[in-house]
C-alpha cells in the first residue's frame, strides 16, 4: 500500500541528512508506528508521504504509483493527516471543521452534512451539541477527536497521524488510544502513526519502525519488539519489565492463532463426534458456536458425557469469560482471576469467536522474557 | 460674528463639504484597502520584498502631508484625484502592515493542517488566512481611515475639496468661525469613522 524505497531527506543547509536511506513496506489496513527519540526523523518520513516534504533521495509509492509523479494536491485530498497541534481551523465550527475535505472535493451539501453527523457520532460528539461550537470552546481532548473526524472526512484509505495524542493528560490520552482502536477496528484504514512514546507504539501499532537518527533500526509486530530488540539500543527504548509489558500492552487479537489446544465445534455437530475432541482439549472442554461462528458456549467432558446423544447445540452452557479483541493480554488475565476459570474466549463486537486464551499461553509468554 | 450665527448662516455649505470630504475619504480608503491589502499578502510569499516594502510605506508616511501633495502637483495637477492619490499614499503603511503581520502571526499548524489536508493555495488565502487575518487588518484600515479624514483637509490645497476648505479659506481671512467649523466637523467625521469602524472590527473577530 504504501512504500519507502531508498528515501532520504536532506534538509537545506543541512550536513546530516534528516532522514538516511530508509525503506519501509506498509501493508493495506496495518497499523505502522514510527517510534524514537525526538528529532529522529519520523515527522519528517510522515510527511514525504503527502509531500508536505519531498525526498532527496529515492521513492515513495502509494498502490504501486511513484507519488512524485501524482498532483500533491490529489495526493493530499486522499490521505488523511492529523497533527499534535491539531490545528483546527478556530474561525470555523466544529461541523465546518470536519466538513473541510469533503468541501474541497466538492461532495453535494447534504453528503456533507450526513457524513459532518456520522463522523462527529463515530468520535463520541454530539452533533447537535457540538455542531455549532468553535474549537475555542472544545477541551483538549475534545480537539483531538475533531482533529481525527476531520482527517477521516472523506473517508480516506490512509491516514498519517503525527503524534495525534500528545496534547493531553494521560488518562484522556488512554481513552482516545482505546476508542481510536475501536475505530480502527471498523475502519481498517492504512495507518501512518508517530509517536515517541514506545508504550503507545506497542500498544496501536500492528508493525513498529522504530528509528533513530534518520535511520531504521528495527521494524517489526510489538510482540517481536518486545521479545527480540534488534539491538542494545531498541531494547533500552523498550526498557525493562519486557514482560510485565507485553502482558499490559500487548493486545489479545495479536496472538491468536495457534497458541492453545481448545476444539471449537458448530452446534450441529453430533455429540458423538465431540466424545474423541473434548479429549484432546487443553480446557476439558470444546466451545460450541452457531452457523456464523458466533459463540454460543462451552460443552464440558461431562455434559457430552452425561448427553450420551444429540448435537452439540442441546448441550452447551453460557460462557461469561469473553473479552473483545482489543483487550490486552492483562485484561484476559483478569478474567481469568475473576472467573477462575484457565482461559478466555475472544470475541469480537458481533460476538463471532475470533480465540482462545489460556492461562498456559500467558505462562509461557513470561516465561520466556525470563529466560 | 458669533461662532453659532456663522454655523447656521453656513448650513448648507458645512453639509456639501462634510459630504465632499467623507466622498474623498471613502474614495481614497477603497483604493487603498484593495492595494494594500494586495499588496500585503503579496509580500507574505517572499519574506524580503517585505521588508523593502514595508521600508518605503514607512518613509512615504515620514513626508510631510502638504509637501507630498505639493510634490504630486507637478505629476498629477490639481483636483480630487490628486487628494485621493495622496491620501491613499499615507493609509498604505498601517493597512499592507496590518494584513502582512495578521498573516505571519497565524498559527504555523493550522496552515500545516490545511496544507496537508490538500487545501490549495488559493483556497488557503480566502478561508483561512484572509479571515483570521481579518481581525488585524481591520485595525489597520480603522488606524489609517482616522488618520485620513485629518490629512483629508489639507487636501483642499491641491483643490481637492472638503472640509479644508474651511480651514484654508478662515486662515486667509483671518476668520476663526471659519476655521472652527471646520476643525470641529473633521474631528467629528474622524471619531464616526473611529467607532464605525471599531464596531466592525468587532463583528470581523471570530472569537
Ligand atoms: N523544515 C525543516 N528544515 C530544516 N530542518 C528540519 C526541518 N524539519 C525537520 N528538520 C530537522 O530534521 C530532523 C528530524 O526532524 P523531525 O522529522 O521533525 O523529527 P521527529 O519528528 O522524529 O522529532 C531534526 O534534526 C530537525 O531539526
Ligand atoms: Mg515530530
Amino acid at each position: 500500500m504504501i512504500k519507502l524505497e531508498n528515501v532520504t531527506k536532506v534538509f537545506a543547509n543541512q550536513e546530516t541528512p534528516a532522514v538516511k536511506n530508509l525503506n519501509l513496506h506498509i501493508k493495506k489496513g496495518e497499523v505502522c508506528v514510527l517510534v524514537g527519540p525526538s528529532g529522529c526523523g519520523k515527522t519528517t518520513t510522515m510527511k514525504m508521504i503527502n509531500r508536505l516534504v519531498e525526498p532527496t533521495e529515492g521513492t515513495v509509492y502509494i498502490d504501486g504509483k511513484d507519488t512524485s509523479t501524482v498532483n500533491p494536491i490529489e495526493l493530499r485530498l486522499n490521505i488523511g493527516y492529523v497533527i499534535q497541534e491539531i490545528g483546527l481551523f478556530p474561525h470555523l465550527t466544529i461541523a465546518e471543521n470536519v466538513a473541510t475535505v469533503p468541501r474541497e472535493k466538492k461532495w453535494p451539501a447534504e453528503r456533507i452534512r450526513q457524513r459532518v453527523e456520522e463522523l462527529l457520532n463515530l468520535v463520541g460528539l454530539d452533533p447537535q451539541v457540538y455542531g455549532n461550537r468553535k474549537p475555542a470552546d472544545l477541551s483538549g481532548g475534545q480537539r483531538q477527536r475533531v482533529g481525527v473526524a476531520r482527517a477521516m472526512a472523506a473517508d480516506p484509505p490512509i491516514l498519517l497521524m503525527d503524534e495525534p495524542f500528545g496534547a493531553v493528560d494521560p488518562i484522556t490520552r488512554a481513552k482516545l488510544q482505546n476508542e481510536f482502536l475501536r475505530i480502527q477496528e471498523q475502519m481498517q484504514k492504512t495507518i501512518v502513526f508517530v509517536t515517541h512514546d514506545i508504550d503507545e507504539a506497542i500498544k496501536m501499532g500492528d508493525k513498529i519502525a522504530v528509528m533513530r537518527k534518520g535511520e531504521l533500526v528495527q521494524y517489526s509486530t510489538p510482540e517481536e519488539l518486545l521479545s527480540a530488540p534488534a539491538n542494545d539500543f531498541v531494547a533500552k527504548l523498550v526498557g525493562k519489565n519486557r514482560s510485565i509489558k507485553r502482558l499490559h500492552l500487548i493486545r489479545v487479537d495479536r496472538v491468536l492463532g495457534s497458541n492453545h489446544n481448545v476444539p471449537v465445534v458448530k452446534k450441529n455437530t453430533p455429540v458423538r463426534k465431540l466424545e474423541e475432541l473434548v479429549d484432546g482439549s487443553e480446557i476439558g472442554a470444546v466451545l460450541v458456536v452457531d452457523e456464523r461462528d458466533r459463540l454460543l458456549g462451552l460443552a464440558s467432558a461431562v455434559d457430552i458425557r452425561e448427553a450420551g446423544g444429540g448435537v452439540a447445540g442441546d448441550i452447551y452452557q453460557p460462557l461469561p469469560n469473553t473479552i473483545g479483541v482489543g483487550a490486552t493480554l492483562s485484561d484476559a488475565l483478569s478474567v481469568m482471576l475473576n472467573y477462575g476459570e484457565g482461559y478466555v474466549a475472544v470475541v469480537d463486537k458481533a460476538n463471532q469467536l475470533t480465540g482462545i486464551i489460556t492461562l498456559g499461553f500467558l505462562l509461557g509468554l513470561v516465561k520466556e522474557d525470563a529466560a | 460674528m458669533d461662532f453659532w450665527s456663522f454655523v447656521n448662516s453656513r448650513w448648507d455649505k458645512i453639509f456639501a463639504l462634510t459630504i465632499e470630504h467623507g466622498v474623498l475619504i471613502l474614495t481614497a480608503m477603497a483604493a487603498a484597502i484593495v492595494v494594500g491589502v494586495v499588496v500585503g499578502v503579496l509580500i507574505t510569499y517572499y519574506n524580503p520584498a517585505a521588508h523593502a516594502v514595508l521600508y518605503i510605506c514607512q518613509i512615504l508616511m515620514t513626508v510631510p502631508s502638504l509637501a507630498m501633495l505639493g510634490l504630486l502637483i507637478p505629476l498629477l495637477g490639481i483636483g480630487f484625484w490628486t487628494g485621493v492619490v495622496g491620501l491613499i499614499l499615507y493609509s498604505l503603511l498601517p493597512i499592507v502592515r496590518n494584513t502582512y503581520t495578521g498573516i505571519r502571526e497565524i498559527d504555523p499548524a493550522i496552515l500545516e493542517a490545511a496544507r496537508g489536508m490538500g487545501m490549495n493555495e488559493r483556497t488557503i488565502l480566502l478561508k483561512i488566512k484572509l479571515p483570521l487575518a481579518l481581525p488585524v487588518i481591520m485595525a489597520g484600515i480603522r488606524t489609517a481611515t482616522v488618520m485620513v479624514v485629518g490629512i483629508g483637509a489639507i487636501a483642499s490645497y491641491v483643490g481637492a475639496g472638503g472640509l479644508g476648505e474651511f480651514i484654508f479659506r478662515g486662515i486667509s481671512r483671518y476668520n476663526k468661525d471659519m476655521i472652527l467649523t471646520g476643525a470641529i466637523c473633521v474631528s467629528v467625521l474622524a471619531i464616526a469613522a473611529d467607532l464605525i469602524l471599531k464596531l466592525v472590527e468587532k463583528k470581523a473577530s471570530f472569537r
